[in-house]
This record gives structure tokens, C-alpha cells and sequence, in this order.
């Protein structure tokens, strides 16, 4: 314990929290970009993903292997969860003008969210659900004197992954491109002839797979419930205008942001005020740069 | 056409006479005290999201802390009231508040648009919940166990005073919609530069939006409270209140006249019902409601109508042109 | 002679009559007794008039607080079966129960309009709280202005009975208060008798009764010596609180003893990132264990101590009908934690009807009589002896326990405790 300096820790631990944040916000902010709308059910769909890999890891019917297999399963499964949910949900709003189809998913997604949470509350119970890493034979590491969840530190490692990936894949690859595309300038990509439906319906299955993996860890760092799917989608919106909407890498920066400002605030401040410091320095970041923090 | 718009202007105010009407004498006929709660908090939702939408439909500037004004405005009237200053004064020095508070926040937030507007006055909602339950401002706020005015039985009274902020908000939007300063608060929805080149001072019209839009909601804070006479922070300030004005003006109808007020009435009918009468899947309910108005009607219920009395209309203006061209 | 004879004749006469009065009295006043003041099954032959009590109440099924309450539901079921079973006479009148709740969603706007129902429409004669105090206190002008009683469940704190409110009751102890009646009071007496810590830290939500029991225990510390070396209070975040910042300033002041005052679902929340951090004092402590405290912590929760109204091992009153009532709801007491308050009102209601029924023969189940009858109980429940005060509060407190081995343990008073206090 002696060895552990403290502050070294706060800032690991900080970035870790970022790490969190960032991941529930990825999906989130690559439906905004490309799709043009706000996904409010993002957040109950991290719950879900983490009700099901709660509800496989605490099966005493199969060896662990086996559970894990299933739990990873669940990625592909929410990708073509989200394939069938942006065709029968999202798709005709989409015909509408862009303004009106953002709004119009306002609705339509909060609606979605909130049969979710009922289906939920009434079938696996209000209480909520979550696993803790020993049970997993996830260890805690100690490096250096430094004390990490290694479920902390594989959720970070993941994002950044999965955020440099995205990254590349957005250069690189056609179907990146065309999202590209659409998130800079959405008529004249449709007039380029990129399939604007198709695209859409891909990036939605990105996000919901992203949002899967979100809850797979959440259980295990955190905890999931029904009904705090709302206050998670509130987080990433915050996340991803700290972070700014310009680029895939937007979210985690924008994570570790409002990480490290919420937990140094409360070291270093007042652990009362930390949430509203975090609020200020939100304000502050869109004053001066008004468009977030990566700039496009 | 010209005539059928004017004598459905016409209709509407006729009918929301007779609606006022109906509603002031309620309390001494057939309201009992059950139904006096729920229009109670019928018409609060009303004028919070008919305010809402001078900035939301009207502007085009999405503001999701909206109930900070409602907030400011209710602590304010509590603690001038709790000053002994009688409820009057308390309601009449609330209104600055909430008006100088919204004059202040403008400056920065303003600066801002679209998205990142929304969510910079999401998380102020954040902040002052934080603020009024904090150690430090206990002895005037009440803390955490929420303000707390004295008791007398301002039920009626609160009412009315609902009734009649309903009345004047709508009024008021219905009034600004069709003035020079309405005219310019759309042209800066539909494209903000433009506006400007037009000679619009967008600045100075933003701001009095809000401005304004702060009044109401702030004053439906007070009655709010005085209705309630102890609110603990959390409830007004959480994040399904936070939410509501913004969803029951999508629910009915976004930067219309009447669509706050339909969503409104939508919204509490739904609610009270379901919850009465069946104990299960009320939120599951609303949920399907708001699903299938996002995706059948890009103007809530309003819109929905609408595009159905045009089509309706468009029909039968075919048959009749059909009907004239038959050799 | 004769006056004298005539004189013994009357005396006799009188004392014959007067032990004639007095046995007939005592029969009759027996008899009158048997029949107003205890439940007895009736043969099928007498028809007795029906009397309708309705008690009223919301639940938190959907919302942040559902994960606290929801299933309470189930146990107002239970209860109104089992009651309306016992075929209750009083007053020479059959008494059923009738249980009304509806959901709040945890929306405090909505509350007050299904109360002022309640109140007002369906017109029953005895409110009781939800979860959650911040709605108990909105509601408390509705029971006052209408004049119905209030029973506050798990809902207490201060303002709630220095305002001069004559509508509302509950049966817990005053446990904002810093002294004897504070929240964990017999956990710190329990501390002072074994004297192993020497530092405290607090660590708790800035809302009504998990701030009342921060507050008064922090006292109580400080009372009895402990030295409190950490002591915060944080805006509550029902959906996932992250507590790396006090953990790490509590890893560094490495206490005895970390005491949480929060829902016990952020409770278990705080332990088990503390748990991730390599953090773990010597004895966790939290106000609260019930819904998903022990399912998240699995064995993280050995050696956790907390406290409650009651524990299966209580043999005060009809315990055996409040497990039997809990297995029909198919309820777990120690998820559902505070189910046992929810017991206490029930018999407060039915001996609250009792009592007025014999201080108010005329007007026995009126709202007035009843609530008269609720502010004068002096009764035994579930979790001991309960004697209302003129505030409205209750004398029903606490007991420290101790998760050990996945089982919930009683350690304290001596005369309660069915396991010993494990320490270092």
C-alpha cells in the first residue's frame, strides 16, 4: 500500500474511467455522424447486451469456455439486432429532410427505449445486475506499486482499438468512405452515388455492436439496470460534444476528458461539486472551441 | 382557401374560449379535486412546453434544459416568499430572476448552435440541481429535503393562476408567430446566415426568444410551488422532467400553435389512465405512442393531422378536376 | 333490635346485590371485551355488517427507485389475503382490508396526483408512503389538507416532524437525531463495547435519510472516540456512480472502518470498485444491504456490517406470519430489506382500527378517530415494542448485522444475536 503513490494511480484510474465513457460512447457517435440521428436507446442498449452476458455468465448450465463463446456471440447478434432495427425503424424517417428526421428520432428512439425498460423491469426483475471480476478470473493487477481492474484496463485497450480501427477503416475502406462522406456533406455524397440506405443501415449495426460490447464490460466494471440506460445515453452526449463529432477518435478523447475532470475535480476540489466542475469545463471547452475537441 | 384558414383561425380560438371557460368553472362543477390535480399539472406541462417551443420549434434552437427556468423560477418565488414579502410580491420579483438569469446565460450559450447547444443546457440542468441541494445554500434552499413554503391551501388559487399562464403563453405564441419578430425567429430555424444577410438581428431576436421563453417557464415554477408548497430538488430537476416539455412539443407537434397544448393533453391522459387502470407497462405504452408518432408524423400529432386533411383534400380537388375534364 | 335487623337485612341485601352487579358486570364486560377488542372467527349463523378499511398507497415500479421497491406489491397482496382471512370482528362489524397501489414510476409529480386521489376519490381511510422520502415529504399536504392519515415507511427525516403536521406517523426511531436514536446507534455502542477501530472514514448521498443517517452517525463517532478522518457527502447519481476519486483519497488514509450511506445497490457499487483498486479496510459498513447488494458482491459482501429492523431469528410478534407472508409473495427479506416496515404498518393499521374502536366507541372508523388512534399506539410488532410519540415518530430501531459466509447474521444486542461479531 505504501508503495502505491497515490496520485499516479488517480491519473490511471482517471484514464480508465475515460476508457468507460469513451466506449459507451463510440457507437453513439458514429450513428450521429453518418446516420444524422440520436440514437436515445444507445444507452438501454449497452443494458441489454450487459443483462444477457449477465445472465450467460451466471448459468451454471456450461463450462466457463463455452459461456464466454456465447457472451461473445452476443456482438454479432446486436450488429444484426441494429441491421433490423435501422430498416424498420430508422430507415423511413430517413426520407424525411434532415432536420425533421433528427427529431423525429427523438422520439421514435426514447419510445423504443422506454418499451425496453418495461419488457425488462417485467420479465428479468427491476434489481440491477452486475458481476464482479474475481468470478470471472479477471485478476487485479499490480504494476509498478500501480493497483488495476484488468477489466478497467481491457476496456480501455479495446476502445483505443477499436477507435484506431475505426479510424483506418474510415480511410481506407469503401464503405468507410462513403460514411465519411455522408457525415461531411450528405447531398452531394447521395449525388456521388453512394448508397446512402445501405451505409446507414451498416453503421447502425456498428453502433449497436459497439454498444453490446459496451454492456459485456459495463456488468463487469460497473453494473446494468433497466432503467439506467437514459442516464448512460446523457453521458455520451456529453462525451461526444466534449469530444467533438468531427472525428471516430472524437469519443475517446472527449471520455478521457470528462473522466480525468470528474475524478481530479473530486480529489483535487470538492467530490460534492465535481459533477457541476465537470459541467463547467464542458462549457467552457464549447465556448472556446465550439465544435468540441478534435476539430474535423 | 383564404376563407376556410381565416374561419379555422377563427374555430380554434372559439373553441379554446369554450375550453377556458369550461376549465374556470370546472373546480365548482364537475371537477373534483383528483381532477383538478391532474389539469393542474396538465396545463404546467402545457405552458412548459408551449414556452419551450418559442425557442425549440419556433428559433429551431433545441433547448433540453429548458426546466432550468422552471427551477430558477420556482427557488426564486420560494425564497421570497419565505422572506415574508407575501405571495404577490414573491411572484411578481420572481419573474426578473428568471428573465435576468436567462438574459446572462444567453450571452455565452448562445454562441453555440444546433447540437451543441442542447446539450451545453443539458448539463446547466445538472448544475443547479447541484447547487440548490448543496450544504451551502441549505439554509435558504432547503438542501436536499427540498424548499419548503409556508402551508395554506393555494390549490385553487395556483389553478387559476395555471390556467391563466396557459392562456397568455399561448397567446403569446400565437401573437410573436405572426409579428415581424416571429417571421424573424423562423427565418434564423430555416437558416441562421441567411437571416442575417437579410438584415435580421439574430443575436438580439436569440436572445429575447429565450428570454422570453425563460418567463413562462420560470412563472410556471412558481405556481408550481405554490401548488405543491414543499418540492424537493431532485424531482423537478431530474433527468424524466428534464425531458418532458421537449417530448410532449415533439409528441404534439413541434413549432406549432396548438401542438404543446395537444401533446400536453396527449401525454396526461395517456399517463393518468394507464396508471390508474393498469398497474404494468404503463412506460411500455408511451413508449409505443411516442414510436409510432416519431415515425408516422414528422409534426407530432398536429403534423399528422395536417398532412391528412391536405392529402384528403388534395384527393378530392383531383376528383373534382377529374370530374371537370370528363369530356 | 328490629332497626338493627332491618339495618343488617339492607346491608346484606346491597352486598348481595352489589356482587350480583359486580359479577354480571365482569361477565358482561368480558364478554363485551371478547367481542369489540379481539379478532375472533364468527360462526357462519351471525351476519355482521361489513366494514371496508382501504388503505392507499404508490410503488415505484418503473424509475430509479423501482430497483428499491417494486415488489412490495406482491407483499400488500399477500397481506390483504391473510387478513381478510382471519374474519376480524370489531365494533361488531366484519372488517376487511382492502390494499390499493398504483405506480408512481418514481416521478414525484405524478405521486402527489395519484395521492390526491387517493385521498380524494377513491377515498381511503389510511395513506401510506413511498420509497422514497423525497416524495413522502411533497405528499405530506395531501394527508393534511384532506385530513387523512399518512404512515411514512422508509421514508423519514427531520422537517418532516418539527412542522406541526397531526396527519402523519411512523414507527421508526428519530434517526437523523445525534444521539441515542441515531441510525446506526446500536452498531456504535456495539463498537464502543469491543474498542478495536481508531478511524472512521464517511463516505455518503446528499438526500433525505441517507444524509440524516450520515449526519447523525458521523456524531456518534466522534461520541464514542473514534477519529473520523474522512467525511464526504456526494450528489446522488442513481444510474452508475464511479467512485474513483474518494477511493483513491481513502487508499491513501487506509481506515479502519468505511461507513457508506447510500441505496445499497451503490453501496455494493463502491465496494466492488474498491475491490478493483486493491482497497479494502478493515470492515466495510453500510446502511443498507438489501436489492442488488448481495448478488453484486457475491463473497466481496463476508465481513460487511449493516443494520435492520428485524431478522427471522425476532420472536417478538406473529414473525411466523410475516415469514409465512413472504414466502407466498415469494419475496426474500434480505432483497427486499425494508419489507419488514411495510409489516409493522399493517399491524399498526389493524391495532390503530382496535384501539379506536374502544377509545372512540361512536365513531370508530372514521379518518379522525383512526388517526388519533395511530398518534397514541403503544403496541407490539414484528421488531419489538412500538411506542408512537406526540411528533408522530416511532420507537422502532435498529440492529447491527453481519454478512458472514453468504448468510445475515445478528450480532447485536446480546439478547438478539444468533452469531459473534467478527473483527480483526
Amino acid at each position: 500500500m505504501a508503495a502505491a503513490p497515490p496520485l499516479a494511480e488517480l491519473v490511471l484510474n482517471s484514464l480508465l474511467l475515460g476508457g468507460i465513457y469513451a466506449l459507451t460512447s463510440l457507437g453513439f457517435s458514429i450513428v450521429f455522424r453518418v446516420v444524422g440521428i440520436l440514437n436515445l436507446a444507445h444507452g438501454d442498449l449497452v443494458m441489454v447486451s450487459g443483462l444477457f452476458a449477465y445472465l450467460v455468465f451466471t448459468s451454471d448450465l456450461m463450462p466457463f469456455t463455452i459461456r464466454l463463446l456465447f457472451v461473445i456471440l452476443l456482438i454479432p447478434l446486436f450488429a444484426a439486432f441494429g441491421l433490423a432495427f435501422e430498416r424498420v425503424l430508422i430507415r423511413p424517417l430517413l426520407r424525411k429532410p434532415p432536420n425533421e428526421a433528427l427529431l423525429s428520432s427523438v422520439l421514435v428512439t426514447l419510445g423504443f427505449s422506454l418499451v425496453l425498460q418495461d419488457v425488462w423491469a417485467n420479465s428479468f426483475g427491476t434489481l440491477q445486475k452486475s458481476i464482479t471480476s474475481e468470478s470471472l478470473g479477471l485478476p487485479i493487477i499490480t504494476v509498478a506499486g500501480l493497483t488495476v481492474a484488468s477489466s478497467r484496463l481491457l476496456a480501455l485497450l479495446f476502445i483505443v482499438i477499436a477507435s484506431i480501427l475505426l479510424f483506418v477503416f474510415v480511410r481506407k475502406s469503401y464503405v468507410g468512405k462513403a460514411m465519411r462522406a455522408i457525415s461531411q456533406d450528405r447531398e452531394a455524397a447521395m449525388f456521388l452515388g453512394v448508397n446512402l440506405p445501405n451505409t446507414s443501415m451498416i453503421t447502425f449495426g456498428l453502433g449497436t455492436s459497439l454498444a453490446a460490447v459496451g454492456g459485456i464490460l459495463l456488468v463487469i466494471i460497473q453494473s446494468v439496470a433497466p432503467f439506467s440506460g437514459l442516464p448512460l445515453t446523457v453521458k455520451a452526449l456529453a462525451v461526444i460534444v466534449l469530444g467533438g463529432t468531427g472525428s471516430m477518435i472524437g469519443p475517446l478523447i472527449g471520455g478521457i476528458a470528462l473522466g480525468s475532470a470528474e475524478t481530479l475535480s473530486a480529489f483535487f476540489i470538492d467530490p460534492y461539486w465535481s459533477p457541476g466542475i465537470a459541467v463547467i469545463i464542458l462549457v467552457a471547452v464549447l465556448l472556446l472551441r465550439p465544435t468540441g475537441l478534435v476539430r474535423r | 382557401m383564404v376563407l376556410i384558414g381565416l374561419s379555422r383561425i377563427r374555430f380554434a380560438f372559439l373553441l379554446g374560449g369554450l375550453l377556458v371557460v369550461a376549465l374556470a368553472v370546472g373546480p365548482f362543477t364537475f371537477l373534483s379535486l383528483y381532477g383538478l390535480n391532474v389539469i393542474f399539472f396538465l396545463l404546467i406541462f402545457a405552458s412548459l412546453a408551449q414556452s419551450y417551443d418559442i425557442v425549440g420549434g419556433l428559433t429551431g434552437y433545441i433547448n433540453l434544459g429548458h426546466i432550468t427556468f422552471f427551477g430558477i423560477g420556482l427557488y426564486a418565488f420560494g425564497i421570497f416568499i419565505n422572506m415574508r414579502i407575501g405571495p404577490l410580491f414573491s411572484f411578481m420579483l420572481g419573474v426578473p430572476v428568471v428573465a435576468l438569469f436567462a438574459a446572462a446565460l444567453s450571452i455565452p450559450f448562445l454562441r453555440l448552435r444546433g447540437f451543441y447547444f442542447a446539450v451545453a443546457t443539458l448539463a446547466l440542468v445538472g448544475l443547479l440541481d447541484l447547487a440548490v441541494g448543496s450544504n451551502a445554500l441549505a439554509p435558504i434552499t432547503g438542501g436536499f429535503a427540498g424548499i419548503r413554503i409556508v402551508a395554506q391551501n393555494n390549490q385553487f388559487a395556483s389553478y387559476y393562476l395555471a390556467l391563466a399562464l396557459t392562456v397568455v403563453t399561448t397567446l403569446s405564441v400565437y401573437l410573436i408567430r405572426t409579428s415581424k419578430f416571429g417571421r424573424g425567429l423562423l427565418s434564423i430555424r430555416d437558416d441562421e446566415q441567411i437571416a442575417e444577410v437579410w438584415g435580421v438581428n439574430t443575436v438580439l431576436y436569440k436572445r429575447l426568444a429565450l428570454i422570453i421563453s425563460a418567463i413562462f417557464a420560470g412563472f410556471a415554477g412558481e405556481v408550481y410551488l405554490w401548488f405543491l408548497t414543499i418540492v424537493a430538488p431532485s424531482t423537478v430537476l431530474g433527468l424524466d422532467v428534464t425531458f418532458r416539455p421537449v417530448t410532449i412539443a415533439l409528441l404534439g407537434g413541434t413549432g406549432s400553435v396548438i401542438g404543446p397544448l395537444i401533446g400536453s393533453l396527449l401525454f396526461s391522459v395517456i399517463d393518468q389512465g394507464l396508471i390508474t387502470q393498469v398497474s404494468y407497462f404503463s412506460r411500455g405504452v408511451i413508449g409505443i405512442i411516442f414510436l409510432l408518432v416519431g415515425l408516422a408524423a414528422p409534426g407530432g400529432v398536429v403534423g399528422f393531422i395536417k398532412t391528412q386533411m391536405v392529402r384528403r383534400f388534395a384527393i378530392s380537388r383531383q376528383r373534382v378536376s377529374r370530374v371537370r375534364n370528363r369530356p | 333490635m328490629k332497626a338493627s335487623s332491618k339495618r343488617a337485612v339492607t346491608t346484606i341485601a346491597a352486598a348481595g346485590i352489589s356482587i350480583a352487579l359486580l359479577v354480571v358486570g365482569l361477565v358482561g364486560g368480558y364478554y363485551a371485551a371478547i367481542a369489540t377488542t379481539s379478532p375472533k372467527i364468527v360462526e357462519k349463523t351471525v351476519e355482521l355488517p361489513t366494514q371496508t378499511i382501504k388503505i392507499g398507497m404508490t410503488i415505484s415500479k418503473s424509475g430509479p427507485f423501482a430497483p428499491l421497491d417494486s415488489d412490495y406489491d406482491k407483499f400488500n397482496k399477500a397481506w390483504q389475503d391473510w387478513i381478510n382471512g382471519q374474519n376480524m370482528v370489531i365494533a361488531n362489524k366484519r372488517v376487511k382490508f382492502e390494499v390499493t397501489s398504483l405506480d408512481d414510476s418514481s416521478d414525484a409529480a405524478k405521486a402527489v396526483q395519484l395521492y390526491t386521489r387517493l385521498a380524494t376519490q377513491d377515498k381511503v381511510d389510511i395513506l401510506v408512503s413511498p420509497y422514497s422520502a423525497f416524495f413522502g415529504l411533497q405528499l405530506i399536504p395531501i394527508a393534511e389538507q384532506n385530513q387523512v392519515p399518512l404512515i411514512m415507511a422508509e421514508a423519514s427525516t427531520a422537517t418532516m416532524w418539527t412542522a406541526g403536521n397531526k396527519w402523519i406517523m411512523t414507527s421508526m426511531v428519530p434517526y437523523w437525531e445525534k444521539g441515542l436514536n441515531g441510525w446506526s446507534a446500536t452498531y456504535f455502542d456495539m463498537l464502543e463495547k469491543n474498542n478495536w477501530p481508531k478511524t472512521i472514514a464517511f463516505v455518503g448521498w446528499d438526500i433525505p435519510w441517507a444524509g440524516d443517517d450520515h449526519k447523525s452517525s458521523v456524531a456518534l463517532a466522534q461520541k464514542m472516540g473514534l477519529q473520523v478522518i474522512y467525511d464526504v457527502l456526494l450528489q446522488p447519481n442513481f444510474a452508475n456512480p464511479d467512485f474513483t476519486a474518494q477511493i483513491t483519497a481513502l487508499k491513501g488514509l487506509n481506515p479502519d472502518i468505511v461507513y457508506l450511506s447510500m441505496f445499497g445497490p451503490f453501496s455494493a457499487q463502491f465496494i466492488k470498485q474498491a475491490n478493483d483498486q486493491g482497497f479494502r479496510p478493515k470492515e466495510w459498513h453500510s446502511i443498507e444491504f438489501g436489492a442488488a447488494f448481495l448478488p453484486t458482491l457475491g463473497s466481496l459482501a463476508n465481513g460487511v456490517t449493516s443494520e435492520i429492523f428485524w431478522t427471522p431469528n425476532f420472536s417478538f410478534y406473529q414473525t411466523d406470519i410475516f415469514k409465512q407472508l413472504l414466502n407466498q409473495a415469494g419475496m426474500d427479506w434480505r432483497v427486499w430489506q425494508w419489507v419488514e416496515l411495510r409489516m409493522i404498518i399493517f399491524q399498526m393499521i389493524v391495532q390503530a382500527v382496535q384501539d379506536s374502536a374502544i377509545r372512540n366507541p361512536a365513531d370508530s372508523f372514521s379518518k379522525a378517530s383512526i388517526n388519533d388512534a395511530l398518534h397514541k399506539l403503544q403496541m407490539m410488532t414484528i421488531s419489538g415494542p412500538l411506542i408512537v410519540q406526540s411528533p408522530g415518530y416511532g420507537t422502532v430501531g435498529l440492529v447491527p448485522i453481519q454478512i458472514q459466509n453468504g448468510n445475515i447474521v445478528t450480532i447485536w444486542p446480546t439478547n438478539l444475536a444468533d452469531a459473534t461479531y467478527v473483527h480483526p
